[in-house]
């Protein structure tokens, strides 16, 4: 189980990219494509948000620039792909916990039908 | 077409150089390739209508612009910048103004007059200004950069530099007799 007390709780655009580098790098594009896969079209990340949220993660280690370097003649060499790191995976599993436990917290309180409930 | 493209692209470059220079040394590069690459997604999907989606891409990074000058001076590298930079200037208008001082205490102290604390603060604002307009100056001949690339910054600085010496040697002359303790010098 995640260690929830040692990883602060993640905003939605942080959790986001996390979820979206957990599955492989990805470059910044690559990264709002697959957060509108994720999500189903309900989250939209600009470059803006997106940028501003890499800056910090890379800051606090839990992203890094990766080494991988695409054919030049299929896509720009100069290209940056991320990849989640440890840490970054960590803080993700510690985020999914807390949103399992709100989930079964809810079941709890029957604010949440059992009917629609996911197989926790 | 083409030209019109070249224009939007130019243009995000453009507003991408308002980013803090840290942010725009890190991830300028990539956030213009995914411009470009949503860019071209527009493009594909022409039928949408192209107006309004480069114009929200605009916009959103306009936003993020703000939140991370807004972060820069929260994290306080700015102020920080600023304290550096005004300790020399600080210093050297206190070595001009505490002689003048001492000398209005110690020649003044006789006349039973309250201290003029106005006129060392303009006396020690003045040097500090002096200074601060100064320094981009003297910045730019030590790094060996040509003075005359900004001909009217310089210009306007220059007439800000002889208008506050002016003033400052104004003051100091019509209050010397004051500091030299000549009674009713006023």
């Amino acid at each position: 189980m995640a260690d929830t007390s040692s990883n602060p709780p993640l905003t939605p655009a942080v959790f986001h990219i996390l979820l979206a580098l957990s599955s492989g790098e990805r470059h910044g594009y690559g990264i709002m494509k697959q957060v509108e896969a994720d999500s189903q079209g309900k989250v939209s990340m600009g470059p803006g948000t997106l940028y501003g949220s890499l800056k910090r993660m890379l800051d606090a280690g839990l992203v890094r620039e990766s080494d991988k370097r695409v054919d030049p003649e299929m896509d720009d060499e100069r290209r940056i792909y991320y990849q989640i790191t440890g840490a970054g995976a960590e803080a993700l599993a510690a985020e999914l916990e807390r949103y399992k436990r709100i989930v079964t917290l809810a079941q709890e309180r029957k604010l949440y039908p059992k009917t629609f409930a996911y197989d926790l | 077409m083409i030209y019109e493209q070249n224009t939007v692209r130019t243009l995000y470059k453009k507003l991408l150089a308002l980013y803090p220079h840290r942010f725009k040394e890190r991830l300028g590069e990539s956030m213009e390739q995914t411009f470009n690459d949503l860019y071209r997604e527009q493009i594909r999907q022409t039928d949408r209508g192209m107006f309004g989606p480069i114009l929200w891409l605009f916009f959103e990074t306009a936003i993020g612009i703000f939140r991370e000058r807004l972060l820069l001076i929260s994290e306080g590298d700015i102020m920080q910048a600023i304290l550096i930079n005004l300790k020399a200037p600080v210093l050297i208008s206190s070595i001009l103004v505490i002689p003048f001082m001492v000398m209005e205490v110690v020649n003044r102290r006789s006349f039973n007059e309250g201290f003029p604390i106005p006129l060392f603060v303009f006396m020690w604002v003045l040097p500090m200004l002096f200074i601060v307009t100064l320094m981009p100056i003297v910045r730019n001949v030590r790094t060996g950069n040509s003075l005359i690339v900004r001909p009217v910054s310089l210009l306007i600085r220059v007439v800000i530099l002889v208008f506050i010496a002016w003033m400052w040697t104004s003051i100091l002359i019509d209050q010397m007799p004051c500091f030299l303790g000549i009674p009713n010098c006023d």
